[in-house]
């Protein structure tokens, strides 16, 4: 079975019981902020893939972990079941749909905005004002900082890409000039 | 008729072959005694008589009649000569089988030698005639060499023209496919060299206008291109458009 369908369902499973308990927000935001962190450490991931690191072991470090990010009951015993099963390497992908499915419940678009130097708060506002207006849906922008693109801004909903990029004008300015083969 | 000669002939043959064999067995059979007119113990050998070893003889003569020879001994076996009669019959015994058994193979044999001897003078004549139809050949071409000589040099001379017609136009038309194959060669050549430098400049521009661009960009211009997204922005289609992409 395919990591994004058990991701999938694990993420439908979570998305039901924080409706259930009305904490779908707050086990969003744990479950992202964990698997942000196993994301970032490849340590961590290293000892909780391996198997030459124990089950009881795995348990403490998934325990420990949470204690520190003072997560929930909910998260706690997700990510414990994940070791449990040997599907911890899903959790990215579980995080992502978790947000997906919330996002999508409540008629949010997330959209990735890529600037080359940091923008002004006045200015995220004013694109996230634009994109709303464009997609007619709340939009929720996350910033993301890339000197690659030299200036402009490219920003990604879902599979649609609005690129403003002076790369990408480049890159078409080289395609143009380039001749036929 | 014939046959009865050819038979006729071979019976006589064989009959006259058969007494000159039977003569001297006559003389074996007829033992001479006398030897009054031998002076010495040696053989002597008369015409129509056979060699008789002179001693024998000699012995003999002691109990016979002086000088007459014996009476021929046909029948009686047992005596000192062997019996005329079964001499003879067994000379013509032997002739018989050599002539029962030796006839077909013989006749044969003379058949095949006779009809190899006509095939040679056959063969031969062949050779003959053939070598005398060579001779009148070159007799004619003798007599017309002159002429041949002519008319073939003409030939070779009209060969050589058109051989040298031919090699020289197939050189004229390789040549000039080969000027072609070149000029297309040098074309093509020229071409993409055209277009690797045109590819190169292009290169070296954007590489030269990004490097530019990292470098002498400022926040202010950070700013105007991040205003003009936004107003291309506001230039995009509504949701309900499937388009998506660049605004660039």
């Amino acid at each position: 079975m395919s990591i994004s369908l058990v991701a999938r369902r694990y993420a439908a499973a979570l998305r039901e019981i924080g409706e259930e308990l009305r904490q779908l927000d707050t086990l969003n935001t744990e479950i992202s902020n964990v698997a942000e962190l196993y994301e970032g450490s490849a340590e961590l991931r290293i000892a909780l893939e391996s198997p030459l690191v124990d089950h009881a072991s795995k348990r403490a470090i998934v325990a420990t972990l949470a204690k520190r990010l003072a997560v929930g009951q909910i998260a706690q015993n997700t990510l414990a079941l994940l070791v449990d099963r040997r599907r911890i390497k899903t959790l990215p992908a579980i995080a992502k749909f978790l947000r997906e499915m919330t996002d999508k419940k409540r008629g949010v678009l997330r959209a990735e905005v890529t600037t080359a130097v940091p923008c002004s708060d006045d200015y995220y506002e004013r694109l996230k004002v634009q994109l709303e207006k464009m997609t007619g849906k709340t939009v929720v922008v996350e910033r993301q900082v890339d000197p690659q693109i030299i200036s402009g801004v490219v920003t990604r909903i879902g599979d649609r890409v609005f690129d403003g990029s002076v790369r990408t004008r480049l890159q078409t300015m080289r395609d143009m000039l380039m001749p036929s083969a | 008729m014939r046959r009865f000669r050819r038979g006729f002939r071979r019976g006589v043959g064989v009959l006259l072959v058969a007494t000159a064999a039977a003569w001297p067995l006559l003389s074996w059979a007829i033992t001479p005694t006398d030897h009054s007119k031998e002076g010495s113990h040696a053989a002597e050998l008369r015409p129509g008589e056979a060699l008789v070893p002179a001693h024998a003889a000699e012995g003999a003569g002691h109990d016979e009649h002086g000088g007459a020879p014996e009476a021929i001994n046909w029948f009686s076996f047992g005596t000192k000569t062997p019996p005329y009669a079964a001499m003879v019959l067994n000379l013509g015994l032997l002739i018989g089988l050599y002539y029962y058994f030796g006839k077909k193979p013989i006749a044969q044999g003379l058949e095949n030698r006779r009809q190899g001897v006509v095939r040679e003078i056959e063969e031969a004549q062949r050779l003959k005639h053939e070598a005398e139809q060579r001779a009148k050949s070159y007799q004619a071409k003798l007599s017309h060499l002159q002429e041949e000589l002519v008319v073939t040099r003409h030939a070779l001379i009209e060969t050589g023209k058109g051989e040298k017609e031919r090699i020289v136009r197939e050189a004229e038309e390789k040549a000039a496919r080969m000027q072609r194959e070149v000029e297309f060669l040098v074309e093509q050549e020229l071409k993409q060299i055209r277009q690797d430098l045109w590819r190169e400049a292009v290169e070296l521009a954007v590489a030269s206008a990004e490097g530019v661009l990292t470098k002498g960009i400022t926040q202010a211009d950070h700013e105007r291109l991040a205003d003009e997204y936004l107003k291309d922005l506001a230039k995009q289609p509504s949701p309900a458009s499937p388009s998506a992409g660049g605004v660039s």
